[in-house]
């Protein structure tokens, strides 16, 4: 402010001065409120960050405990695995059993057609003469004629059983893909000391339990192949007295042989190669297109989880 | 006709020896005999059958008459045994004691040699042959008189 001759008095400027502290100070406290605003705001979100340490802290914790527990159900799952794996496998040996019959059953009409010329044919008539008409009579006749007759008979059947063998192309062949199969084993040790192999094989029990009633089949020659290794294993580790014991597990063929104070490793070996090799060279497999080979696997995942008790193997039997 | 000349499969030869199929692949190991095939020709079959000793006893033998037929049976077993030299270091197959019979007479003779064992007058061991059994030597003259219809073992009185 200044008066008619512009001249500015103190008061007046003493009052600039005050208008222009209140200016200040009302700036700075407007930028005070600012920052307790800003502070306020951080603060509530440490707190929720704060919380939400706790949470996923806690979280951890559930997560670490379901980690330690993961394994306890492990057993459960390798032996439904184990056991799903060698039903399916099963299932699908007896469909490519089936497909061999039908072609065994060709091989044996090309065979029966190409022995029907006339020459084999006459063998054939008298070789049946002589099993119907004359053997039973050969008792009544002097040792020198039935010696005779026999001797001649023993020719026609060599030469029938000849020509018997040159039509004879082996195992009939199938059509399709290979199939994989599983012959799972096990070597249990309770103390380091091997006491009881453990096989189970993906063919029906009855193959074992119901064998005089069944026909020879793509299940009977896997499970013959298999316990000739197990056999020859044993055979070839110093145990060739082990006699097997069968019996069903699943549905699935179990078997079980003790070898007393046996060594785990040289067993689980033998048996390793000897299952590969002779399932590998067995031809009537090789023609039914079946790759079978050994699998092993620890004993406590070929028996059912303890609290199932309905999945327990049936009694072991060697009858 | 033509299967008589062909080859047997696994289970005729089984049947025909008169053990099950999977004791034939062990006897088949035992005697290194395995053929390629699992098709047996007549020579591995009477191979095997030398091998193994498996024997049809009861196929033309009965057991002797007796009141009671399970003690006959049992007399009758062991006379087989006896006529068939199980004695002593000399032993047989011992499923060729009920090989052919049917299921009740097989329990009862295993049961019966479970017993003979016990009163120390048999003994059983296993062999790659399959398991024996023989007669011990200083029972033989205890076990040819049950046979001939004197006093049995004390303990075979549980079976009858």
């Amino acid at each position: 402010m200044s008066d008619a001759s512009g001249l500015h008095s103190v008061a007046n400027a003493m009052e600039t001065v005050a208008k222009w502290r209140a200016e200040q100070e009302s700036k700075v406290q407007t930028e005070i409120a600012e920052v307790d605003q800003e502070i306020g705001s951080l603060t509530t979100a440490i707190s929720n960050l704060q919380q939400q340490m706790e949470g996923l802290a806690k979280f951890r914790g559930e997560l670490l405990a379901k980690q330690s527990s993961v394994g306890d159900g492990e057993g459960a799952q390798i032996y439904g695995g184990i056991f799903g794996a060698l039903t399916s496998q099963a299932a699908t040996l007896a469909e490519r059993g089936a497909t061999v019959l039908a072609a065994e059953n060709a091989r044996r009409a090309t065979i029966a057609a190409a022995i029907s010329d006339p020459e084999t044919k006459a063998l054939m008539d008298e070789y049946e003469q002589f099993k119907t008409t004359v053997e039973p009579t050969l008792a009544g006749l002097p040792a020198s004629y039935r010696g005779v007759i026999e001797q001649h008979h023993v020719g026609v059947t060599e030469k029938l059983k000849a020509r018997l063998a040159d039509a004879d192309t082996g195992p009939a062949s199938v059509e399709g893909d290979s199939i994989t199969i599983d012959v799972v084993f096990g070597v249990d040790a309770p103390e380091g000391q091997a006491e009881i192999i453990m096989v189970v094989l993906p063919v029906a029990d009855s193959v074992k339990m119901d064998w005089s009633n069944r026909q020879d089949d793509l299940q009977t020659a896997l499970a013959a192949r298999a316990m000739q290794a197990v056999y020859q294993a044993c055979k070839s580790i110093g145990f060739p007295t082990a006699q097997a014991m069968y019996g069903g597990h699943q549905g699935l063929l179990a078997v079980e042989l003790e070898l007393p104070g046996g060594d785990p490793g040289p067993i689980q070996s033998a048996l390793q190669t000897a299952l590969d090799q002779i399932l590998g060279d067995a031809p009537e497999l090789n023609a039914a297109k079946v790759q079978a080979k050994g699998h092993y696997s620890l004993v406590d995942n070929l028996l059912p989880p303890e609290e199932d008790e309905a999945a327990a193997p049936q009694e072991m039997t060697n009858a | 006709m033509l299967s008589e000349l062909q080859p047997k499969g696994l289970s005729d030869v089984a049947k025909e020896l008169g053990v099950d199929p999977f004791e034939v692949v062990r006897l088949l190991v035992a005697a290194d005999a395995v053929p390629e095939s699992l098709n047996f020709n007549a020579e591995i079959i009477a191979q095997l059958k030398e091998y193994s000793g498996i024997a049809h006893w009861w196929t033309d033998n009965a057991p002797p008459a007796d009141a009671n037929p399970k003690r006959g049976r049992v007399r009758g077993a062991v006379k087989l045994l006896i006529d068939n030299g199980a004695v002593g270091d000399s032993t047989t197959r011992l499923d060729n004691l009920w090989r052919g019979l049917g299921a009740e007479d097989q329990l009862l003779l295993e049961q019966a040699v479970g017993l003979l064992m016990q009163d120390g007058h048999v003994q059983t061991f296993a062999a790659v042959q399959g398991a024996q059994i023989s007669i011990n030597a200083a029972s033989s003259d205890t076990l040819g008189q049950f046979v001939s219809g004197g006093a049995e073992p004390p303990s075979l009185a549980a079976l009858w």
